[in-house]
């Protein structure tokens, strides 16, 4: 059976540095997600990435087990993106700018007219989910690449849960309506 | 499929980009560092020799202690008491188990009187063990203070009112004779301890010399110790034996010590030169 991430992070903690390797694999994908579509430049979303990581790595010492690691973890993302937009506008991350290319659909048989059709509907989303407010673009983040509940989504981010809730049903309900409207 | 699941399959569409490997070899080996930092390491070396440390620690003290402890014992002054003293203090007794145990609580108390005093009565209890029965921790408590023993007599005399108590039981549980007996014991290790405080604080004495007399000291207190029947058998024993000038120098120190003793007349004829 797998150590959970908290023994993980306890592990680390008492210097276990193969313990962080598999925190680091665990998480690095969804938390890197989170920042580069809560930022517009690839670059910047690369360096805040980054810090957060090294703050989680000098936070070590005084980690302890009060809530999920992912919570902890995306608490101190999302610290580290208000400082952000505290200092620079606030500014929303063009998904259309990513160098990474959508990955096209598996199946082959698809026509490319389909394809377009696709990659038509991806980007409508892409403007929508550009066009949410920021807290409820957080929300919705949260809730999909750390799995959060609203719970988690409120602990993180400094909100109560009923705010929490109200960004992520908003943010899903415009999202919806985005390629409902297909 | 529900709206929101909808909503999540689409996300999902937009694929998954993950970090560049150069970042993540940057991170990982920044975490590495830090596990393997001066302050992970001295927290480590902390834990790791924390009990040891403790343990040597509470060893040492405990060491110190008792050095000071014997140290202190060692250095105890109590003017020598006088003939009349002597003569005025009351009787000594054969203790009971409680009187032994009321003894040993004040052999706690911090002050140099009270050490004094019960270093006097553990004296006395030397005695009187050869008669009782042994108890448990006397022999210890005379192993702890041995060099409080010459403080004693003095001690004992300057503190009448429990010699009372101990008296007055004693008399209830034993004879006068053995009283008597007890007394004149006690007067004599009295003399004894006295002459070891003073080679023991003599600094001229050298060890060979101070080994000597601490042995001539304790077959005197082993003399002291007996009654004057014993004794008076032991001269006689002497005499039997041919060692007629052991057995005058044993009979005129008897009968110093015990100059109101009446030998009786069978035990004059086999102690004293026929």
């Amino acid at each position: 059976m797998a150590a959970g991430d908290e023994q993980l992070m306890l592990a680390y903690r008492e210097g276990d540095a193969g313990a962080f390797d598999e925190l680091y694999r665990r998480h690095k994908g969804g938390l890197y997600r989170f920042v580069l579509r809560s930022v517009r430049d690839r670059a910047v979303a690369e360096e805040l990435y980054q810090e957060v990581w090294m703050r989680a790595i000098e936070a070590r010492g005084r980690y302890q087990v009060q809530a999920k690691f992912t919570t902890w973890l995306y608490t101190i993302a999302h610290n580290r993106l208000v400082d952000h937009w505290r200092k620079r506008a606030l500014r929303v991350v063009s998904l259309d700018e990513e160098s990474d290319p959508v990955d096209p659909p598996a199946d082959p048989s698809l026509q490319p007219e389909k394809i377009l059709e696709g990659k038509q509907s991806l980007a409508r989303f892409v403007r929508v989910l550009e066009a949410l407010p920021a807290a409820q673009r957080e929300a919705f983040l949260l809730h999909e690449e750390a799995g959060m509940s609203v719970a988690e989504i409120a602990h993180a981010t400094g909100a109560n849960e009923e705010a929490a809730k109200s960004r992520l049903r908003y943010a899903l309900s415009r999202l919806n309506e985005a390629f409902g409207d297909e | 499929m529900s709206d929101d699941e909808k909503v999540s399959q689409k996300y999902r569409e937009l694929g998954a980009p993950e970090p560049p490997r150069a970042l993540d070899e940057a991170i990982l080996a920044a975490a590495t560092r830090s596990a393997r930092s001066l302050h992970g390491t001295a927290r480590s070396w902390t834990k790791r020799w924390a009990v040891p440390l403790s343990i040597a620690a509470v060893v040492v003290l405990s060491a110190t202690v008792t050095l000071r402890i014997q140290h202190e014992q060692s250095g105890i002054e109590v003017p020598a008491p006088t003939e009349k003293e002597r003569a005025a203090a009351p009787p000594v007794v054969v203790a009971e188990p409680q009187l032994t145990l009321k003894a040993e609580e004040q052999f706690k108390a911090p002050t140099r009187e009270r050490r004094a005093k019960t270093a006097g009565r553990d004296e006395t209890r030397r005695d009187e063990t050869r008669q009782a029965e042994p108890k448990p921790f006397a022999q210890p408590m005379r192993d702890q203070v041995p060099a409080a023993a010459p403080a004693a007599p003095a001690a004992v005399a300057s503190a009448p009112a429990p010699s009372a108590v101990l008296s007055s039981r004693a008399d209830a549980a034993r004879g006068a004779a053995s009283s008597e007996a007890g007394t004149m014991a006690r007067q004599v290790e009295e003399r004894i301890a006295r002459d070891a405080e003073a080679a023991a604080r003599a600094p001229q004495v050298g060890p060979v010399q101070a080994q000597a007399k601490r042995a001539e000291l304790a077959a005197a207190a082993k003399t002291a110790a007996e009654t004057p029947e014993r004794e008076l058998e032991r001269i006689a024993e002497l005499r039997r034996q041919g060692r007629h000038d052991e057995a005058d120098k044993a009979l005129a120190e008897f009968r110093k010590r015990h100059p109101e003793f009446r030998i009786p007349e069978p035990m004059l004829e086999r102690v004293e030169r026929r």
